[in-house]
């Protein structure tokens, strides 16, 4: 039992490190994200510079500005999410530690009150366990539809990229929107490719 | 939660103070932690004890890559400084952690074996994080025997651990002494009672009022910066301390 609880420990601190690595994936993706939605602020204004004569562009605008909010949703739940996911990880280190310590104890002495306190820290830990399996589940939603909605982005970007070929001389400013755009989305893509494969780790 | 707040940035160079758990439990003295980042590595300060472990792990993710975190400076050997060592070695078997000579064989109660264990001579020594260079300030007997200050000359930090210290009352959350009087009102029972040695302190006092300080951080309580931490050393200078 006590070969068992150490092992469990060496595992929960391979699995908090994952979570670690999870959360600074999220941290690039968010930040990738934040970065749309300035494009997409920019996108709306040269829009309605333009006004007329990129009368397409206003309507990509509008599709980037919705998908920028979306995109910006979903990390922002997927953040919530992994910062709760390393607190409870970094809290079952924590319980592990203590189960250890007390089943190491249980070796040399038997003793009601202490397998007592080994039921305890086990239920504690059923528990803990069971909610980070619920919010690793909903981290697994969050990006999957994050990824999809990418797919979509880069449906948008191909389209931005064809009404600024309309735009005639205005093309230029919007071509460099245009192409941001789809630089970004395609930099997200393989980062959140990555996240869920990590999730399924 | 704790939160880490950025108290010194000048480029990859920065300081964050971990501070302030309005979910703490009462019965828990309030600690607050440093994290000295250089680049990609990262140092941090009295980790503080097993029980606030989530909290500080899990404020400390949110500005960096705990696996940055490559070394831990333990200014002594209390339960609320460092008792927290085994799980930070067992998300990084690899950290080190600096501290007293005196305590290399005693911090090992809390985890830890020879390699984690970096025993400092008692006149201090320089530690790198990064490019940053430190210096680890000897504070001995102020309280503990075998007690370190943590100085950044670039960033005009002294971390000073229980010195500095004030026990604030629970709706008190300000990170800055606002007013100096007022705060050190808190301070005063603390130093009067922990700080062992009037000789020690008058050293110490003597040595850091050499140095370029702007901010002084205590392990408790709000942070000194500007004037406030030349009036902290010349009060604390003052004090008649080592009584009950």
């Amino acid at each position: 039992m006590g070969c068992h609880v150490s092992a469990m420990s060496s595992v929960q601190s391979h699995e908090l490190q994952r979570f670690i690595m999870l959360r600074e994936g999220i941290k690039e993706v968010a930040f990738r994200a934040f970065q749309i939605k300035l494009l997409a602020l920019n996108a709306t204004l040269l829009a309605k510079r333009f006004g007329e004569q990129a009368r397409g562009f206003v309507v990509i605008s509008t599709e980037l500005r919705d998908f920028s909010q979306l995109l910006r949703t979903q990390m922002e739940g997927l953040g919530e999410n992994s910062t709760k996911l390393v607190s409870l990880a970094s809290y079952e280190l924590k319980l592990l530690r203590q189960l250890n310590l007390l089943t190491r104890a249980g070796q040399h002495t038997s003793h009601d009150r202490l397998q007592n306190a080994q039921g305890q820290l086990q239920t504690q830990h059923q528990q803990l366990q069971r909610q980070m399996g619920q919010i690793h589940s909903a981290m697994q939603t969050w990006v999957d539809d994050a990824y999809q909605a990418c797919l979509f982005g880069t449906v948008i970007a191909r389209t931005a990229k064809i009404e600024a070929a309309h735009a005639g001389p205005l093309g230029a400013a919007l071509a460099d929107a245009s192409n941001q755009f789809s630089n970004y989305v395609e930099q997200i893509l393989p980062n959140l490719e990555q996240l869920k494969q990590a999730l399924k780790g | 939660m704790k939160k880490a707040t950025a108290i010194f940035e000048e480029g990859h160079h920065r300081w964050y103070a971990i501070a302030r758990d309005p979910m703490r439990p009462s019965f828990l003295i309030d600690t607050n932690e440093y994290l000295v980042q250089s680049g990609h590595d990262a140092l941090l300060t009295d980790p503080g004890g097993m029980e606030i472990f989530p909290t500080v792990f899990s404020a400390l993710a949110e500005v960096v890559d705990p696996t940055q975190v490559r070394q831990i400076f333990a200014s002594h050997q209390d339960p609320d400084v460092i008792s927290s060592l085994a799980l930070w070695i067992a998300f990084n078997p690899n950290i080190r952690c600096h501290i007293s000579r005196l305590w290399e064989t005693f911090i090992p109660h809390f985890g830890g074996d020879k390699q984690t264990l970096i025993g400092m001579p008692d006149e201090g020594k320089e530690l790198h994080v990064g490019v940053a260079q430190l210096q680890a300030v000897s504070a001995h007997y102020l309280h503990s025997s075998g007690n370190f200050h943590l100085y950044d000359p670039t960033a005009k930090i002294l971390f000073s651990g229980d010195v500095g210290a004030a026990l604030l009352p629970e709706d008190d959350n300000a990170l800055y002494v606002k007013d100096f009087d007022r705060h050190i009102a808190y301070a005063k029972g603390f130093h009067v009672r922990w700080m062992g040695s009037n000789q020690a302190k008058r050293d110490w006092c003597e040595r850091v009022s050499k140095l370029t300080i702007e901010q002084l951080c205590p392990q408790h309580g709000a942070i000194y910066r500007g004037a406030d931490v030349m009036r902290f050393i010349n009060w604390f200078d003052e004090l008649k301390v080592g009584m009950a």
